[in-house]
């Protein structure tokens, strides 16, 4: 296995500084808002002290970066070339779902997740297939039948069959 | 309570009871639903029943689903309800240890007896409580508000900074959306999905739930493993026992002061406890954040705890301070039954029958679950291939069903993704969740005050309550600083004698 | 595996009748009825009921749908944008449609004309009370009072909305000056007057009743077009010469454009149900509901009345 490159404290200001930006940002825009009458009872008003705190503070943690102590998790490691390629894969997949729901429906894509999923894991195809399957059958069944959650069903699948 | 006893030890009562805890246990496992859903999708069937056997059912699932919640939590970093993120501290990690069984038990004695202490606490000091949540109106929250991010923003990493910077992060992205005040929309940008705002579900299942997704899916090691589901594995040891049961009743104590009180409390709640149990540690202070047990068993006790004082304001001011207590009121409401301050002369059999009632589902749920926990640790012997895609099928599918929305979605793959990356930055995740929390709490009595007042903000240091509250903050903040001063002062005194 | 078969075959000939017979036949698969607060909640238990009944009308499931958030109107969307096939309904209050449409951007629909009123079922009334020990008994007193100590008197009330909308009205129309301090909700509006913060609380009858029953409250006045049957002590607002009488209404509501048919079949199953469901009479009348079913017809000059109303109050407020 390659090695874990560990997290640097330049890394870590790079993050403070994005987070303090979007403080600023946060700020301005709150600063938009109105304040109320009496002052202090609009919209904006607490959502200002809010990034007035966020943006000090966010500078304040920039500036001084706490050394990196490495965790149990792998915190303070990022995850090396190999596990990149999982995570991004995984990620995509998850996308890959959101969309396809709308027009397949649950179940089927479901299915489809589930079996590239285990596959990607290193499960056998037989295996997979076969508890991809099953899984969204039960799921399905606690989901919609026994707790009458309201799902997509595809409008692919409704077009074709009237609904 | 003898009466009310007779009442809830009927059989179909009983099956109630067994039914709702079942039902409540299996919602609260499924991250993402949770359990006003399922409170909700089954009280049409409670109208066919008679009021105590309804409403036997829907606190069995109430307490069912607070249970269930842990469960997860415990065994693969995932909190099945918004309540046991604190669980997921250290639950998981003394589930890595390989004592998934006994932190499971725990768990299920702590919720018990911790409903026990609370409906005991309830059944002598109903009427004397009732006006307590009267005494804490806006500037009060506001202060304790002030008081909870002060005490609890280090709770879990000593970078007092970076925290309270996570909490500010929190507390920013909970005004995104709807202003609950006058009902206006800010920080949309015209987009109707930033109207829909940042839930607390999505979030805080892609922070906890999907970062350690991510992270199983990077490395090679997983989830933990399994090697035992035998019986006797299940069980903990005396030791394990001697350090869970204190931290099980000071939970216990705390939950039920905090469900007495408007607002978030079963979140709230645990964070406290944990803080509490963190702060007296003497020996085990090193294994917080490790797999201590009190870091798990007191908060999940105080999770049930809050699960029902919180049925004081509802049962004798007629008043719910949560969405699930807010559900049971409309049960009641629907069987033509008017909680409020007349309900315990008018209809003592109902809140007696209600009060032994919620008692069976506690007992029950501990029956049912007891045999229960060998098989959900059973459910890290599931592959590692099928584990990972179900839990994020079973993910996505939950947060939906809260709102049908694909916008909930893509913040719950967002904030996985900057859990992900936050973590390895070594920033803490949990302060984030308390300013989502607490943050609005404060907003929204903040605003209140100022309208009581007409603008005054010397009234939060004429009312009592919040006057002392705030002192104890500065205390809070001072004191350290004053002792570390002292202590350099000694120092240097002590090295110009020498 | 056959029975799959013919059930395709079955599907694609539906599929290409689509039209002319799917009226006649309305309905041949479940309606959803969409309401637009999370599950739970007092909307949420009142759209479940009115599920159930509907369903007994119309011989199909009638499966509620969540779709919570954004000021409520995110459930109004996912209505108006649905087909206009009598396939998706939905269950609103008045509060939503006429003043959320002015205060949350970037909303597909705005007026009364942009939806379909199909009928509505029922009102909840708000009640105005003072503490039981406050120097005025009634409306003329209160408003002598507050003409004198201008600004002093508090109102707990729910902001944004119809509460506010009614306060604002009165005091406009009366020409006294009061705080408002609005709260997310009858609950910690009522903990709030209960606890001695306010001098004043307007808010839901169905929620403040208990109170007033217990002695904690004094009810002064109903905002509502006549006096309860069971507190006829109460007097109305119209009585005592403000003529302020909006309800929050509870509405059964479509996309633009269903076939007549089909909207002719809903309307009357709506009706059906609110006039003989005793199930359903029973929920709403718990809850604190007038039943009064109206047609859409008749509502919608109400609807576009406060729409402009609030409209014109928003504009002259910036």
């Amino acid at each position: 296995m390659k090695e874990f490159p560990r997290v640097t404290k330049i890394q870590v200001r790079c993050a403070s500084a994005i987070l303090t930006l979007i403080g600023v940002f946060y700020t301005w825009e709150a600063l938009q808002l109105p304040m109320g009458k009496p002052i202090g009872s609009g919209s904006g008003s607490t959502p200002a002290m809010i990034g007035a705190a966020w943006s000090v503070i966010g500078a304040y943690v920039t500036v001084r970066v706490p050394e990196i102590i490495l965790g149990e998790d792998g915190e303070g490691l990022w995850p090396n070339a190999e596990g990149t390629r999982r995570i991004v894969m995984v990620l995509a997949l998850c996308a890959g779902f959101i969309l396809a729901m709308n027009y397949f429906g649950i179940i089927a894509t479901s299915v489809v997740f589930l079996f590239i999923m285990a596959v990607a894991f290193g499960g056998g195809l037989f295996q997979a297939l076969l508890t991809s399957v099953l899984l969204s059958a039960a799921l399905w069944l606690v989901f919609v039948h026994l707790l009458q959650v309201r799902l997509p069903m595809g409008t692919l699948v409704s077009t074709l069959f009237g609904g | 309570m003898m009466g009310g006893f007779a009442i809830a030890l009927q059989p179909v009562n009983i099956l109630a009871a067994l039914v709702g805890a079942l039902v409540g246990t299996a919602t609260g496992v499924l991250p993402g639903l949770g359990v006003l859903g399922a409170m909700a999708v089954l009280m049409p069937l409670t109208f066919y029943l008679a009021p105590v056997s309804g409403l036997i059912m829907l606190s069995g699932i109430y307490y069912g689903a607070m249970y269930g919640g842990s469960t997860t939590a415990i065994l693969l970093k995932i909190p099945g309800e918004t309540g046991s993120v604190v669980t997921t501290l250290d639950g998981y990690e003394f589930a890595r240890k390989g004592r998934a069984g006994p932190a499971l038990m725990i768990c299920a004695v702590g919720s018990c007896i911790a409903g026990t202490v609370s409906i005991v606490g309830m059944s002598f000091f109903m009427p004397a409580l009732a006006n307590l949540a009267l005494k804490f109106s806006s500037p009060e929250f506001c202060a304790l508000a002030i008081l909870g991010i002060i005490t609890l923003v280090r709770i879990t990493s000593p970078n007092l900074g970076q925290n309270m910077l996570m909490v500010l992060l929190g507390a920013g992205l909970a005004t995104v959306g709807v202003d609950a005040v006058v009902g206006s929309t800010r920080f949309t940008f015209g987009t109707e999905s930033l109207a829909l705002g940042f839930d607390l579900v999505p979030i805080a299942l892609g922070l906890y739930g999907v970062s350690e997704l991510l992270n199983v899916a990077q490395s090679s090691t997983g989830f933990p493993k399994a090697q035992s589901v035998a019986l006797r594995e299940m069980i903990p040891t005396r030791e394990e026992w001697s350090r869970a049961w204190p931290a099980i009743l000071r939970g216990s104590g705390i939950g039920f002061l905090m469900g007495l009180l408007p607002g978030p409390g079963s979140l709230t709640s645990t964070f406290a406890s944990y803080g509490v149990e963190k702060a007296i540690a003497r020996k085990h202070k090193s294994e917080f954040g490790k797999g201590a047990i009190e870091g798990f068993a007191g908060p999940e006790a105080a999770n049930n705890a809050v699960a029902t004082s919180a049925l004081i304001p509802v049962l004798s001011l007629g008043i719910p301070f949560t969405p699930n207590v807010a559900l049971l009121l409309g049960a009641l409401m629907i069987q033509g039954i008017q909680p409020g301050p007349l309900l315990l002369s008018q209809h003592p059999d109902i809140v007696w029958g209600l009060l032994a009632s919620m008692y069976v589902g506690n007992v029950a749920l501990l029956i049912l679950n007891l045999p229960l926990v060998s098989m959900w640790v059973r459910l890290l012997r599931v592959p590692q291939h099928i584990l990972i895609g179900g839990i994020f099928v079973i993910s996505i599918i939950g947060v939906y069903s809260v709102r049908s929305s694909a916008w909930d979605l893509i913040v719950l793959f967002l904030f996985g993704i900057v859990g992900f990356v936050l973590r390895r930055l070594k920033f803490d995740l949990a302060p984030i969740i308390l300013g989502l929390v607490i943050g609005p709490v404060f907003e929204k009595a903040f605003r209140e005050t100022i309208f009581l007042s007409r603008g005054d903000l010397t009234i939060f240091f004429r009312r009592p309550i919040s006057a002392s509250l705030l002192v104890i903050t500065v205390l809070i903040i001072v004191l350290p600083a004053l002792y570390k001063l002292y202590r350099r002062r000694r120092m240097r005194g002590y090295e110009s004698t020498v | 595996m056959r029975h799959i078969a013919a059930s395709t075959v079955l599907g694609f000939a539906m599929a290409v009748t689509v039209g002319t017979a799917q009226a006649e036949d309305y309905p041949t698969k479940p309606v959803t009825l969409i309401v637009n607060y999370p599950a739970g909640g007092g909307s949420d238990a009142i759209a479940r009921s009115f599920g159930k009944a509907l369903e007994k009308e119309l011989g199909q499931p009638v499966p509620v749908e969540n779709v919570a958030g954004g000021s409520a109107t995110r459930g109004v969307t996912a209505v108006v944008t649905a087909p206009a096939d009598g396939y998706t309904i939905g269950i609103a209050t008045n509060s939503p449609l006429t003043f959320a449409a002015h205060t949350v951007e970037g909303l597909p629909w705005g007026s009364p004309d942009t939806y379909d009123l199909i009928a509505g079922i029922g009102s909840l009334y708000n009640v105005l009370a003072v503490q039981p020990d406050a120097s005025y008994t009634n409306l003329e007193e209160l408003v002598a009072y507050a003409k004198k100590h201008p600004g002093e008197l508090r109102v707990a009330t729910v902001g944004g909305g119809l509460n506010q909308y009614l306060w604002d009205q009165f005091t406009a129309s009366v020409g006294i000056e009061t705080q408002i301090v609005p709260y997310s909700g009858d609950a910690d509006g009522l903990a709030a007057f209960l606890g001695g913060n306010t001098e004043l609380v307007e808010l839901t009858w169905s929620g403040t009743k208990p109170h007033i029953d217990a002695g904690k409250a004094k009810p002064i006045a109903l905002f509502g077009p006549e006096r309860l049957d069971n507190y006829p002590n109460i007097p109305t607002f119209k009585e005592l010469g403000y003529d302020i009488t909006t309800t929050s209404d509870y509405v059964i509501y479509a996309p633009k454009g269903i076939p007549a048919e089909i909207r002719g079949k809903i309307q009357s199953a709506v009706g059906d149900a609110v006039k003989n469901d005793a199930d359903l009479r029973k929920a709403l009348v718990n809850r604190g509901i007038v039943i009064n079913y109206v047609t859409g017809e008749e509502l919608k000059p109400r609807f576009v009345e406060m729409y402009e109303n609030v409209g014109q109050a928003k504009k002259k407020g910036n």
